[in-house]
């Protein structure tokens, strides 16, 4: 079985005053087997961050389902929902969302405190995995105090403390320099090697070519879908770039 | 680029900012509007029978000036760093620091126009209601101008050097941050504060001062003096200073502390109010030691000026057992029955209606002979008085005395007598009339040192003879005594008659009727015009206490608004990003609660503490006023800090909402 299978979901967002109703998603159906790397691709507008929202149900469909591990999303009640996403689901935002408050460590046990996990646990986890993303040495600093890239590590710790079953990326390239993102998708490219199951929307070619498959979203349908098969990087790379074109032509040929 | 480019910037800039810029202007309006009516309570040309309360009210005056100075200086400060970025932006766009400059001065320009000359407005239009309210408070009429044209000018002049400190407080701002500074300014960036041991010590050990003056003096104090206000008031600044340590290191140090305890710190409630507290109070601290400092006064005057004012009957009925005392008396032998009695006559002729009459004569001698070591004062009262006072004969046989003082015998310098009675000097109801009729009541001369002798009226007058000539000389000894024997009548009169008119008739009676030979005493009073002097002096304490207490409770509700307003703000992506990490609403709400309930009540428990370590002082103060009714201060202040968590919390709740619009989803 599907680790994430998404089935006819459609978004519908009404103003408030019951104006033009602006269909996000008009149909999309996937499914994400356990261990992919799946990269999600498309214009802006086109709905991909709609989808990426009710996938992490911080949104709810309109109509269609979303199921992880085989659970119904929208069986949830409201109150169980934020223990579900926190058991099941580690965001990486494109904006790192990284507490002031907080320093690296407590950023990257914000989760695990939520859950209300043992110190003990705390203990044996983070270390490991901070030795894991090279942040070991910044554990007491600040985000303030650290580097773009650091911070997107530590967003990524954080997002994967508490060992969820699919990694959401937003856009996580997109406010680091070239050498950054580099670092990042190589990044994410182990942790998916680890048997890590990650969702990735972006806008990024190069992101996109770390994946193992790409869907491409246009008009809030899924329009296309790569595999990337025995293909090294480049050649996806350059099969990418293709669909790309055939997209933004395919709007100006009508 | 016009000034017109200029005005139009300024104007914009204030609208878009009008979260922030409508309170503020409210603030100059308002503190411009209480300056001006407190100034015309100490004008001149206003109260016909101004007394004490002007010069009361323009020493007010001058403080009002100091701390709307300051209280707009530092609103002003935190308004400017909500406005970082913005400047930050113009900055970019090419604004240079002269361009800057002249933004600023219009802006400052608008504010004062606005501001001062909406204030000046509002306190026109509400002075008469404040200077009615003041009239009434004090028993008097009111009688003034509508408007105050020297106030107008000396408030205009004060608030336009105050704004213009401002803007140059401003220039100097915005001169000194770069625009890649002022970009990311009131974003993100916001270092963690230190904990800062030393001035955390150093605030414990000023408020520990402070509260032991405020509680240990009392017990060291005689009887009240000028010493022990400034005592009060080096108490107060040492708890004004030992506050703003407390709140800026104590706190910060002390939830670091609280972060280092890991078994209480890992837990969901815990770790997401202790670290978010961490930084508010880090930015925060200033504001919130103003705001518990305000309350403090508030507090402290609003309880001890009500106090004053309700305890002025009882204390007045303290010292008038009878609305007219009547008290006379003259170095020469004289029927004073016969002329006391004639001014009741006349009294009664005049419309007056005496009842409860009580007629007595009384003396005062007191010795102080270092071979025995104590003083002791005797009041000697006539038989026929105490008959009058408890409505029992004194049936004293030649000789024969009764007293509160102990012993069979008592002896008044050559003389002893035989005590036929001891009378109970808290019972005894002549005991308790001449207590109040003498005003003895001041508790340091009570005791053993204060007893009242009834003798006979002859044996009085015979003693006051024998004291002018006695032990003349002696070096050992010394006495003092009453030059006269006085004679009284009080009286009652029914509601609604003028005592002092009726005091009045009699005293005119008396002065065209005693003998007009050597010297002559009139110790009269009456109570309604004890009242109507006692209400101009409690009347204008309470009337400032009320005013400043107001406006106080103003500015500390203008600041938890900003509080909340900037926090929300600031805490807005906070709970988004907690949110998609996994925390639920329950949660979020429960730690918003926590840490605003925290951070506001904070300033009002400990301004609670501060109001109780003061009581014990205060309470001495207040002697200085002859308030002595521990009791009813207790319960004024009591109830004074009831009302007050009321209105700190309606005030809350109030600008809570705010905050919950801004945090919520």
């Amino acid at each position: 079985m599907a680790l994430l299978e998404v089935e006819d979901l459609q978004k519908t967002y009404t103003s408030r005053f019951g104006g033009q109703a602006v269909h996000a998603l008009t149909g999309v159906s996937f499914s994400l087997e356990e261990g992919e790397f799946a990269a999600v691709m498309g214009e802006s507008g086109s709905g991909k961050t709609t989808l990426l929202n009710v996938v992490a149900s911080l949104d709810r469909p309109t109509a269609g389902r979303v199921l992880l591990a085989g659970r119904d999303m929208a069986d949830l009640p409201e109150r169980e929902l934020a223990a579900f996403r926190r058991d099941n689901l580690g965001f990486v935002f494109q904006e790192f969302n990284l507490l002031d408050t907080f320093n690296v460590r407590d950023n990257i046990l914000l989760p695990m405190v939520l859950a209300g996990r043992s110190r003990r646990e705390m203990d044996q986890v983070l270390p490991e995995l901070a030795a894991r993303l090279g942040i070991r040495e910044i554990l007491d600093k600040y985000p303030y105090e650290i580097s773009g890239g650091q911070k997107q590590r530590t967003a990524v710790a954080r997002a994967l403390i508490l060992s969820p079953c699919l990694v959401l990326a937003d856009e996580p390239t997109g406010a680091l320099d070239s050498r950054s993102s580099d670092g990042l998708l190589a990044l994410l490219d182990s942790v998916n090697a680890g048997g890590q199951t990650v969702l990735m929307v972006t806008h990024s070619v190069k992101a996109a070519s770390h994946a193992g498959r790409v869907l491409f979203i246009k008009d809030g349908t899924l329009y296309h879908q790569l595999y990337r098969g025995e293909d090294d990087q480049g050649r996806f790379y350059g099969r990418i770039s293709d669909v790309l074109t055939a997209l933004a032509g395919g709007r100006s040929d009508g | 680029m016009g000034e017109r480019f200029y005005a139009r910037l300024a104007w914009d800039c204030l609208r878009k900012n009008s979260r922030f810029y409508v309170p503020y202007l409210l603030t100059v309006a308002g503190a411009a509007a209480g300056f001006y009516m407190l100034a015309t309570t100490g004008d001149p040309a206003g109260m016909a029978d101004p007394g004490d309360v002007r010069a009361i009210m323009r020493m007010c005056t001058v403080v009002l000036a100091l701390v709307c100075g300051g209280f707009l200086l530092y609103t002003n400060g935190f308004l400017m760093k909500q406005r970082g970025r913005e400047f930050g932006l113009y900055a970019v766009l090419g604004l240079d620091r002269a361009n800057m400059t002249r933004l600023l001065a219009w802006e400052t320009a608008l504010t004062a126009a606005i501001g001062v000359g909406g204030g000046l407005a509002g306190g026109v239009l509400l002075d008469r209601l404040l200077l009615l309210t003041l009239a009434k408070l004090t028993g008097r009429t009111y009688l003034g101008p509508v408007i105050y044209g020297r106030c107008l000018a000396l408030t205009a002049g004060v608030f336009l050097l105050i704004l213009g400190l401002i803007f140059a407080a401003n220039v100097v701002r915005v001169g000194r941050m770069r625009p890649s500074d002022l970009l990311i300014s009131g974003n993100v960036g916001d270092k963690e504060p230190k904990s800062r041991w030393f001035i955390a010590l150093v605030g414990i050990a000023l408020l520990g001062t402070g509260y032991g003056i405020a509680i240990g003096r009392p017990a060291l104090m005689g009887s009240v003096t000028q010493d022990d206000i400034l005592w009060f008031f080096a108490a107060v600044l040492l708890v004004i200073f030992g506050t703003f340590a407390l709140f800026l290191a104590g706190t910060v140090t002390g939830l670091k502390l609280l972060r280092r305890w890991k078994g209480y710190y890992y837990k969901a409630r815990h770790f997401i109010s202790v670290s978010g507290l961490i930084h508010r109070m880090g930015r925060n601290a200033a504001g919130l030691a103003i705001i518990c400092i305000l309350s403090t006064a508030v507090l402290v005057m609003v309880s001890s000026t009500v106090c004053l004012r309700m305890g002025l009957e009882s204390h007045l009925r303290g010292y008038f057992p009878r609305d007219v005392m009547c008290e006379f008396g003259s170095m020469v032998e004289e029927d004073w029955d016969g002329l006391l009695d004639g001014a009741l006559e006349e009294a009664r002729a005049a419309g007056y209606h005496p009842e409860s009459v009580v007629r007595y004569t009384w003396w005062e001698y007191g010795w102080d002979d270092d071979r025995v070591v104590n003083a002791v004062n005797l009041y000697f009262l006539d038989g026929a008085g105490y008959e009058d006072m408890t409505g029992r004969h004194a049936d004293l046989a030649p000789g024969q005395v009764l007293t509160t003082a102990p012993g069979d015998t008592l002896t008044v310098m050559d003389t002893t007598f035989t005590v036929a009675g001891h009378l109970d000097r808290d019972d005894d109801p002549a005991a308790v009339y001449m207590t109040r009729a003498l005003g003895l009541e001041d508790p340091l001369l009570q005791g053993e040192h204060q007893q009242l002798v009834v003798a006979d009226a002859d044996a009085i007058a015979a003693l006051r003879l024998e004291a002018e000539n006695y032990r003349a000389g002696d070096p050992h000894y010394s006495c003092g005594f009453g030059t006269f024997v006085m004679h009284c009548v009080d009286f009652d009169l029914p509601a609604g008659e003028d005592t002092h008119g009726c005091l009045g008739v009699i005293r005119q009676y008396v002065y065209d009727n005693h003998a007009h030979e050597g010297s002559f005493a009139d110790g009269s009073k009456d109570i309604g015009q004890t009242r109507g002097d006692l209400l101009v002096e409690y009347g204008s304490l309470l009337f400032l206490g009320l005013f400043l207490g107001t406006l106080f409770l103003g500015g500390a509700a203008l600041l938890i608004y900003y509080k909340q307003v900037s926090e929300g703000y600031e805490d807005r992506q906070r709970f988004a990003v907690m949110r998609k990490v996994g925390m639920d609403e329950v949660l979020v709400r429960r730690s918003v609660h926590s840490q605003i309930l925290l951070v506001f009540f904070l300033p009002l428990v400990t301004a609670f503490c501060h109001m109780a370590a003061a009581f014990p002082l205060v309470a001495r103060l207040l002697e200085i006023w002859d308030m002595l009714d521990r009791g009813l201060f207790l319960l004024c202040t009591v109830g004074t800090a009831a009302a007050f968590a009321v209105v700190y919390t309606a005030v809350y709740l109030l600008t809570a909402r705010v905050y919950a619009r801004l945090v919520g989803r």
